[in-house]
């Protein structure tokens, strides 16, 4: 799931900050004790081997990104990857905790996933500072140690990989967590922001920034049952535009359409996410659901509405599950209308006509390009051994409405924890 | 219908004869006298990091037996209801997304008993067999 469809570059964009944390991490390590105190460390650790196959590739190469992780040819790479947490225990409330990542899928890309300082303000009120991973779905920021979720990966359909440039954060988080009668609450609220670079094509980066993000998250809990709900803001997202764009842009300007393409530019971007999501594990029947709403106002970005249900039953070692997902991103946006009544203009030699109807059809092909329509049904089984090391093995029937395609996936996961 | 019953309660005889770790009984154990209106739920959200103190608002430290005791699955599975690798994926999430850490793990019973009778605010978990009059238990944990 970490595959990088979104590669950062941590060194230049953000390692500031987060090489000041960790340097300060290091200094207070190296620090003499005083008097009784003493530092403890833990370390924790988890992977995942995985392999996955496509029976056929045509699902990706439709329009747009690829949106399916794997493809025609036996891949290990995408599902594999080994993550180490290391914690410093200051004393009873203050603590420092680092979490890299190595991802086969980017051999030399070792990622700083989570490096924040944690203070407990009591026994409730817990405030963590640094790099973290944003609690956007139900599962985003667990989403890299595949132990704790009865999938290969959480359906893509929802888990996308071209939302993962959201993941990671560097921000202040409150977290809250108190009993109302029988129900456990947990309260989160975070504010930060990221930048790195992220997939803008085919084989193409470009650099995004995001500012002023902030998110709150309602988490309750009774005996089998769990709700979460979610709501997420990025006021203020830029992202740069492709070559192919950038001349797009360009045309456009020359046509003199610059208007259009200063409403289509990822510059500026506001975007919003709402989630909501629901569990169940009752006497070893399992059940979970979540829905999410993603809009954007500026730029040429379709609104998102994805979902998934799945039904689980475990026996002894064995967990078997069924998932339904739904990916439905669409786009009402008309850039390409004022473009368009211009070309039907009868006094315009109809050279000049044809060519400002490409220029529309181009326009058009950018929002095209980032609509999906897919579905797919997942039959997975899992199998957990004494040691936590689990084994899963999943076929998964993908549907893409917009082309009218089918692909099968087959894929088989090893996880662990050390 | 009767006679899978018989045949079921004499297996369970059976399998409790065989297997000595069914002839005693877990006893969740204190050293306050506080705790009168602690129930099998309280104790569970306690030992998952639920909450971090009693009904009553007063501070409680969870304790849990070394993984390799067979009381601590044993108390897993009446308690949390979990198995051992739910409960390891639960505290997995947990730990990798800095939320919690699971209660600190004690190798043997004479050394938690120690500790619980040393402190009010430790919660934990013994074979009735080894309860003393150090430590006071509060509640069965029914097979």
């Amino acid at each position: 799931m970490l595959v990088k469809y979104c590669k950062r570059d941590d060194n230049i964009d953000r390692g500031l900050p987060v090489g000041m944390l960790l340097l300060i991490v290091v200094l207070l390590s190296l620090t003499p004790n005083q008097g009784r105190s003493e530092i403890q460390y833990e370390w924790a650790g988890f992977g995942t081997i995985g392999m996955g196959v496509l029976d056929d590739n045509s699902i990706n190469e439709t329009n747009g990104l690829p949106h399916n992780l794997y493809d025609d040819d036996v891949q290990f790479d995408v599902d594999s990857r080994l993550g180490l947490q290391g914690s410093a225990y200051f004393n009873d409330s203050l603590s420092a905790t680092f979490q890299v990542i190595t991802d086969s899928s980017a051999v030399d890309d070792i990622q700083l996933e989570w490096a924040y300082f944690s203070y407990d303000v009591n026994q409730n009120l817990k405030v963590r500072m640094g790099r973290q991973r944003r609690p956007l779905y139900a599962l985003t920021d667990v989403l890299p140690v595949g132990y704790v979720y009865p999938w290969a990966r959480p359906p893509v359909e929802v888990y996308s990989r071209d939302l993962q440039v959201y993941d990671e954060i560097d921000a202040i988080n409150i977290l809250y967590q108190f009993p109302v009668n029988d129900w456990d609450f947990t309260t989160e609220f975070y504010y930060g922001g990221s930048s790195g670079e992220a997939q803008v094509a085919r084989d193409e980066q470009g650099g995004y920034e995001s500012r002023d993000d902030r998110g709150i998250v309602l988490q309750m809990e009774k005996d089998w049952l769990s709700l979460r709900l979610s709501y997420h803001v990025s006021p203020d997202f830029d992202v740069d535009p492709s070559e192919n764009l950038k001349m797009l842009y360009q045309g456009l300007e020359l046509a003199g359409f610059s208007s259009i393409a200063d409403d289509m530019r990822k510059q500026g971007l506001d975007g919003e996410f709402y989630t909501i999501s629901a569990g169940i594990d009752y006497q070893d029947w399992l059940f979970n659901a979540e829905i999410i709403q993603l809009s954007v106002e500026n730029g040429a970005v379709p609104e998102e509405e994805s979902w998934y249900i799945m039904g689980g039953r475990r026996i002894g070692p064995w967990t078997l599950h069924l998932t339904y997902a739904k990916r439905d991103r669409d786009s009402d946006l008309e850039f390409s209308q004022p473009i368009r009544d211009l070309a039907a203009n009868p006094f315009l030699p109809p050279a000049q006509a044809a060519q400002l109807l490409q220029l529309a059809g181009g326009v058009d092909a950018v929002v095209d390009g980032q609509i999906f329509d897919q579905n797919s049904y997942t039959l997975g089984v899992r199998y957990d051994f004494d040691e936590p090391i689990s084994i899963k093995a999943e076929y998964q029937y993908i549907e893409d409405n917009q082309f009218d395609l089918s692909n099968n996936l087959i894929s088989l996961v090893v996880d662990f924890l050390f | 219908m009767k006679t899978y019953s018989k045949i079921a309660i004499t297996l369970t005889l059976l399998l409790m004869m065989v297997n000595p770790l069914r002839a005693s009984e877990l006893v969740v154990i204190t050293s306050t006298d506080n705790v009168e209106e602690l129930n099998l739920d309280d104790v569970s959200r306690i030992f998952l990091g639920k909450v971090n103190s009693y009904p009553s608002g007063e501070e409680v430290i969870p304790l849990n037996l070394d993984p390799a005791d067979p009381s601590f699955a044993e108390f897993s599975r009446i308690v949390l209801k979990k198995s051992p690798s739910q409960l390891k994926a639960y505290w997995a999430k947990r730990i990798f997304t800095g939320r919690g850490k699971p209660p600190r793990t004690i190798s043997t019973v004479a050394e938690l008993r120690e500790l619980v009778a040393s402190d009010k605010r430790y919660l934990s978990y013994l074979d009735k067999n080894d309860v003393n009059h150090r430590v006071r238990w509060i509640i069965e944990l029914k097979q």
